[in-house]
């Protein structure tokens, strides 16, 4: 027997229900990567007219939640694309997720930074700023380096913590901010 | 059975329905549309409504009940419950769980009870109009109305035995009753001086689909002001007079009010007016004393000024949130009894640079578009085709695909864990101190790896909080590198879906109403320590949707925690409408910051906040649903509906 035509739509909606995780918001709603703010605008106002739950009253009720899902996944989608901010940090993260950008501190001169020990006397100078990923953490890391050079460790410190705080989860300002205070802690240091 | 459309108005409530495809507001037998928001007990037992009820508001005014939708879902503790107080003759009391009580007669109401009345007369109205019993209803409310304001209003539905199909702002309302069969893409303006509130609403209309950009509005502005500023001048004009001030006597006071808005809409379409009241007062000996007064429209302009002056602060906000300047938009929508003062109109047309439209009646646009509303939420079996989805380029999540049942947790859990990463906060002491703030904010000076770099900031408010961690809501991806393996997995295909929406769209022969994407008036926040907000839904979102954020708990051995929920933008959390709290108890007791509690928001696309929190640290998911405060609980609105339904009302 062939399936019934409710048993079809309900199919289509599992099926995006799917592939809802693994859609960026441009596939979402159909539009290139390059999408101009009323090219967005115009393409959620179809996505609307599509999932809006409104339009689903008359399904059954697992099938109006997972619309429902959609629809919500839509409406953040639109949240971030119409935000020029927000947009310019989902495309970062897409092209990251993709594989097809390398972050900016690339991997192979992190994993020296590892391989070679922690020490940060041994670094060439401004190696700390190069290690800053975010253009806001770039000054707090080349004041850093100055100040250590300078043997104001205390200051130092501060400028670290804020380079950590603008660019977080960075592995090299991470450990260099360990080893500063390592050296702190350390009796020679006074 | 029939279902209608009400405006619930702080003055006049209008009822309308769709009738073999066409719209009509309903009557009452005597020919009149506007039924006023008055309730009023009388000594006989009897709850008049409407116009015999605004009449007892002359020689009744302790009993009779006016404006309640100024009142309804706020707290007793409020300045608006305050100022009432000095201003009604009615009498309020404080009820349980905060909520006002209306002493009339000796009997308690609380104010959905109140409204609840109204509703039923509009409701007879409608049963004796149509000809058939009336039990659904789209009722609708100001935008700017928060989450407890909506909630209670809802209460008054089921009180006076309605289902409550859906709870729309009003502007939205009359933006679908202007726009509806319209096929061009505009930009317009709703702006909604009404009784008791203004609201200015942008929209985008395309067609099908009306978008709200932004909302803005100020719940204590409206024609009411303007009529207690010209009893105020009347009193003042009295005092002089006879040395006898009638606002010590309420009732006398009460009277200056309804002259007052008799004053202010003749002055509207006369340049001049004068009236005199007799016995208003009583002088010497017993005689009466009687006011004349006069006053011209250059009078009532600078009176209503600073009024009007607000109004447009207002619009001004809401054209900040949308980013777009006030020549943007195409065309303006007046609503609301307020704005036949002439005054309003010049000042709307040199605001917008265009003449508003006055070709929609301002007092029953909104009542038309709840009827519109309220037919297309009962139209049968209404299910779009949906198109095959797209092929992702990369699967992205490694989790196994959503399971396929109704639980509607299953759909966030593949994206839970990367939300969890970039979100993690701290919950607080619950265990000791239950009522302290409950969070505790990001250490930001740590760096702490899973504080994500401080978003964009948005143009809203948002900007102002102390805290510098995201409100960005996490797009469907995992942050890290998928497995090599997948990528490319699938083929991309070309296909976009767009093509085929649009050859469904055409097959479906009928034209549809159009799609309400409606937003959230409000920032919803959650308390952190110190008695700041983390902002979970900004303000202005889009509809429906949902977010969530992770915390954890900030003491060693903490089992109880406590999540509380405030609508506003202010950095302070008590300055914010308190909402509720999410209370998870019987956690597993643990070093701080090892429990972790997921808070999810949902809001629906009639603006309802659901709150959800789950203990994710013990792997037991325990629920818990935030209770709105001084809004009945399910029992209490069926003793409600009972004692409402053995009252006569006329």
């Amino acid at each position: 027997m062939p399936p019934s035509a409710d048993d079809v739509a309900a199919e289509v909606v599992f099926a995006w229900l799917e592939v809802l995780d693994d859609l960026t918001y441009y596939e979402l709603f159909g539009i290139g990567g390059s999408a101009t703010p009323d090219e967005v605008r115009a393409a959620f106002h179809l996505f609307c007219d599509t999932f809006h739950p409104d339009r689903h009253l008359g399904r059954p009720p697992e099938e109006r939640s997972a619309v429902s899902s959609i629809f919500k996944r839509g409406t953040e989608g639109y949240l971030v694309l119409s935000d020029m901010g927000y947009r310019d940090r989902y495309d970062a993260q897409i092209a990251v997720a993709a594989g097809n950008v390398r972050v900016s501190g690339s991997p192979s001169r992190g994993s020296d930074a590892r391989g070679t020990g922690r020490g940060m006397s041994g670094r060439p100078a401004a190696r700390l700023e190069d290690a800053a990923r975010t253009p806001s953490a770039r000054p707090f890391a080349r004041r850093a380096e100055e100040l250590i050079q300078r043997g104001d460790l205390r200051q130092a410190k501060l400028q670290l913590v804020m380079a950590n705080h603008k660019d977080p989860a960075n592995d090299e300002l991470e450990a260099a901010l360990r080893d500063l205070e390592a050296k702190m802690a350390s009796p020679d240091a006074k | 059975m029939a279902v209608v459309g009400i405006d619930l108005g702080t003055t006049n409530t209008v009822v309308a329905s769709v009738q073999g495809g066409r719209v009509q507001v309903l009557a009452d037998d005597e020919g009149r549309r506007l039924l006023p928001s008055v309730v009023s007990f009388h000594p006989n037992g009897d709850v008049l409504v409407g116009y015999p009820a605004k009449e007892r508001r002359l020689v009744d005014a302790k009993n009779t009940v006016a404006s309640v939708k100024r009142l309804i879902g706020r707290a007793w503790a409020t300045d608006e419950i305050d100022r009432a107080r000095k201003r009604f003759a009615f009498e309020l009391k404080e009820g349980p769980g905060q909520g006002p009580l209306v002493v009339a007669r000796g009997q308690e109401y609380t104010l959905p009870e109140i409204s609840a009345f109204v509703l039923t007369r509009a409701r007879q109205i409608a049963e004796k109009a149509l000809g058939e019993p009336v039990d659904r209803a789209v009722i609708t409310v100001p935008a700017s109305f928060n989450e407890l304001q909506r909630a209670a209003t809802k209460v008054a539905g089921r009180v006076a035995g309605l289902d409550v199909l859906r709870i729309i702002n009003e502007p939205t309302a009359a933006a679908l009753a202007y726009g509806l069969g319209r096929s061009t893409k505009e930009r317009i303006a709703v702006y909604d001086f009404g009784g008791g509130t203004f609201d200015c609403t942008l929209l985008d209309l395309s067609g099908n689909v009306f978008e709200v950009l932004a909302t803005a509005g100020d719940t204590f502005l409206g024609g009411d002001d303007l009529d207690a500023a010209i009893a105020e001048r009347m009193a003042e004009a009295f005092l002089r007079a006879h040395r006898y001030d009638p606002r010590t006597d309420p009732q006398a006071f009460e009277r200056l009010r309804v002259v007052a808005e008799t004053v202010k809409m003749e002055l509207s379409t006369i340049e001049r007016t004068s009236i005199k009241l007799r016995e208003l007062g009583f002088g010497v000996g017993g005689t009466h004393l009687e006011l004349g007064f006069g006053m011209t429209r250059d009078e009532i302009e600078r009176l209503a000024a600073p009024l009007v002056d607000r109004s447009f602060a207002v619009c001004q906000e809401a054209l900040q949130i949308a980013q777009l300047p006030v020549t943007a938009f195409d065309k303006v929508i007046l609503v609301g009894g307020s704005t036949r003062i002439p005054l309003v109109r010049r000042r709307v047309e040199q605001f917008f640079g265009t003449p508003p439209l006055d070709r929609v009646n301002a007092d029953e646009v909104v009542a038309i578009g709840a009827a519109i509303q309220a037919a297309a939420l009962t139209e049968v079996a209404r299910r779009r085709s949906i198109p095959p989805p797209p092929a992702p380029r990369a699967r992205r999540s490694s989790m196994p695909p959503p399971k396929r049942d109704s639980d509607d947790e299953v759909t966030m859990a593949t994206r839970i864990p990367s939300r969890i990463a970039e979100h993690e906060r701290a919950i607080a002491p619950g265990a000791t101190r239950p009522s302290s703030p409950a969070v505790r904010p990001p250490a930001a000076a740590h760096g702490a790896p899973q504080v994500p770099p401080a978003p964009p900031t948005m143009p809203t408010a948002t900007a102002r909080l102390p805290s510098a961690t995201s409100t960005l809501p996490l797009p469907g991806l995992r942050p890290s590198s998928p497995p090599p393996e997948d990528v490319g997995a699938t083929i991309p295909t070309p296909l976009l879906y767009q093509d085929v929406v649009r050859a469904a769209a055409a097959a479906e022969a009928a034209p549809q109403t159009p799609i309400l994407v409606d937003v959230t008036p409000r920032a919803l926040v959650v308390e952190t320590v110190g008695g700041w907000c983390d902002v979970v839904v900004q303000r202005n979102a889009k509809i429906p949707c949902e977010r969530t954020r992770a915390f954890t708990t900030s003491s060693d051995n903490q089992t109880v925690v406590q999540v509380r929920v405030a609508q506003g933008e202010d950095a302070l959390f008590r300055n914010n409408t308190f909402l509720g709290a999410v209370e998870l108890v019987g956690l597993r007791a643990a070093p701080r910051g090892d429990v972790t509690i997921r808070t999810r928001f949902e809001v629906d696309e009639s603006g309802t906040l659901k709150v959800f929190a789950t203990d994710l640290g013990t792997g037991r998911e325990a629920h818990a649903l935030l209770q709105l405060v001084g809004i009945a609980a399910t029992d209490t609105v069926e003793a409600m509906q009972a004692r409402h339904a053995a009252a006569r009302v006329s």
